[in-house]
């Protein structure tokens, strides 16, 4: 069958409109899922026994560079897709997996790898093959070690780890110079370790709802971040230099256990959102008052004595929820 | 207006959420865990429905709420909907996720929105200053449509 023969039966097969692409006689990007769509995978509620024939098909798409199986209830994927060595662009994500598909060990130059929310508990060696891989996407998963064999990541612009097992972050993880973003999340991590400064890429750090109770002063150093999001640890206090963070544009606090801030964050005059709600601040931080581009700031649940002043300049303001 | 609390909860959070309605509203209910349900039919004889539910994977449905909203479908033209949804929030906007879903097939069933949904934060605290307020919605709401 050729490509286009193969997209009229997936058309018949998947029921609504789904995004393809040819170039000349090949069809080399496919999306089974649509943003457009509220359950967002098109054959979600496809039965079983539909679902693998449209996997049949689609393996017959043997020059796809860009597949898209998203939120689909797959499962699993059969091996026949080893078929597909061109591809560089891999979405399975949410498919209830519990093994990432030995098949994409075939391909030959992956480029970007979605696995997230899964149920895959071990991380295999082979995705170390990838060299150039530059976004990987691995949360909302259930395994606990996060290979050593994955330091060759050396191109990795984007590393999702949010709700996995791990305890620690691997050392090497701070050797992918090139990293842009770093999301890191509901794990029991204390401490963030210092050589966070050897991300110099490094645009936006997410460590959401952790246990950290210190950052180290060497964070102040990335001078690239324009997000941070601390949001649900238990820190106490910013590091002394914070205001180093100059392009800083949005930062988020929410749930800590701050009472102040220190004196250097008014130098970070590019702010334009913060939240500092459900903390432990018992009044307003004065810094908020000469933050020139803050147009959001959310200062609900701390335990404020007395009035807050008033704070007119910036667009909106969440005191009470 | 009789009123039925339809839930569901893979780890415990919705179910304890549920059971503090009980203790705060001023109006009774029958409450059930979707996924003893098999189908909606037995709902016909309801006017207010209230959904909990969890958002899981990437921003969907908890799968029991999942399986029975597919299947939910009353005409819901004469009858009233709220939406509690439960979740890890970035502190202040709610991004996609159960209440969403839920809300957009109820719209498409005609229901009307009794109260603003509530996206209540829930990993690792629970947002319960957030849900009071939510409850004393509803009791105001329920009360104000019995008089
Ligand atoms: C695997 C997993 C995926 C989750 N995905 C989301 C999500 O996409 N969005 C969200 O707001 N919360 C998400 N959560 C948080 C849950 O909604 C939250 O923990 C909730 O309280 C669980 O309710 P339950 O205990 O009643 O099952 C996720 C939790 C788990 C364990």
């Amino acid at each position: 069958m050729n490509d286009f023969d193969a997209i009229d039966l997936l058309k018949k097969k998947v029921g609504v409109p789904f995004h393809y692409r040819f170039e000349n006689e090949r069809c080399v990007e496919l999306d089974l899922a649509s943003q457009d769509y509220i359950f967002r995978g098109l054959v979600r509620h496809h039965t079983q026994a539909e679902k693998s024939e449209i996997l049949c098909v689609i393996a017959g798409l043997t020059y796809l560079e860009r597949l898209n199986l998203r939120s689909n209830m797959f499962h699993s994927i059969p091996d026949y897709f080893g078929n597909l060595t061109h591809l560089r662009y891999l979405d399975v994500s949410s498919n209830h997996l519990e093994k990432v598909p030995l098949w994409i060990q075939e391909i030959q130059d992956l480029e970007h790898l979605n696995l997230s929310a899964n149920e895959i508990g071990e991380l295999p060696s082979f995705l170390s093959k990838f060299h150039n891989l530059k976004t990987l996407r691995l949360h909302k998963n259930t395994f606990r070690i996060y290979p050593d064999e994955y330091g060759v990541f050396a191109q990795l612009e984007l590393l999702n780890l949010y709700s996995s097992r791990l305890k620690y972050i691997p050392s090497f993880i701070f050797d992918y110079s090139k990293l842009r973003v770093l999301a890191w999340g509901v794990t029991p991590i204390a401490e963030l370790p210092a050589d966070i400064e050897r991300l110099q890429e490094l645009e936006c750090l997410m460590l959401q709802c952790n246990c950290v109770r210190v950052l180290p002063e060497s964070l102040c150093g990335l001078k690239r971040l324009k997000g941070l999001f601390l949001l649900q640890n238990k820190l106490r206090e910013l590091p002394e230099d914070i205001g180093n963070l100059e392009h800083l544009e949005h930062m988020t606090l929410y749930q800590n256990e701050l009472a102040g801030l220190p004196a250097s964050f008014e130098n970070l005059k590019n702010l334009k959102k913060l939240n500092l709600a459900w903390n432990r601040f018992e009044e307003l931080p004065p810094v908020v008052m000469s933050l020139p581009k803050l147009e959001w700031f959310g200062f609900f649940y701390n335990p404020i004595r007395g009035d807050l002043p008033k704070l007119k300049h910036i667009k909106e303001v969440i005191l009470e929820k | 207006m009789k009123t039925v609390v339809l839930y569901a909860s893979s780890h415990g959070s919705t179910r304890r959420v549920v059971k503090t309605l009980a203790e705060t509203v001023q109006f009774s209910f029958d409450c059930f865990d979707v996924k003893n349900l098999t189908d909606s039919s037995s709902m016909g004889k309801y006017d207010v429905f209230l959904f909990f539910s969890p958002t899981y994977g990437n921003e969907e449905l908890q799968p029991d709420m999942e399986k029975f909203i597919v299947n939910f479908r009353l005409d819901m033209s004469s009858k009233y909907y709220a939406i509690c949804e439960l979740g890890n929030y970035y502190g202040y906007e709610a991004d996609f996720g159960a209440m969403k879903i839920i809300r957009h097939h109820l719209e498409k069933l005609s229901g009307k929105e009794l109260v603003g949904p509530l996206s209540m934060d829930s990993l690792p605290k629970k947002d319960w200053t957030a849900f009071a307020t939510w409850c004393g919605k509803l009791n105001q709401t329920l009360r104000e449509t019995h008089e």
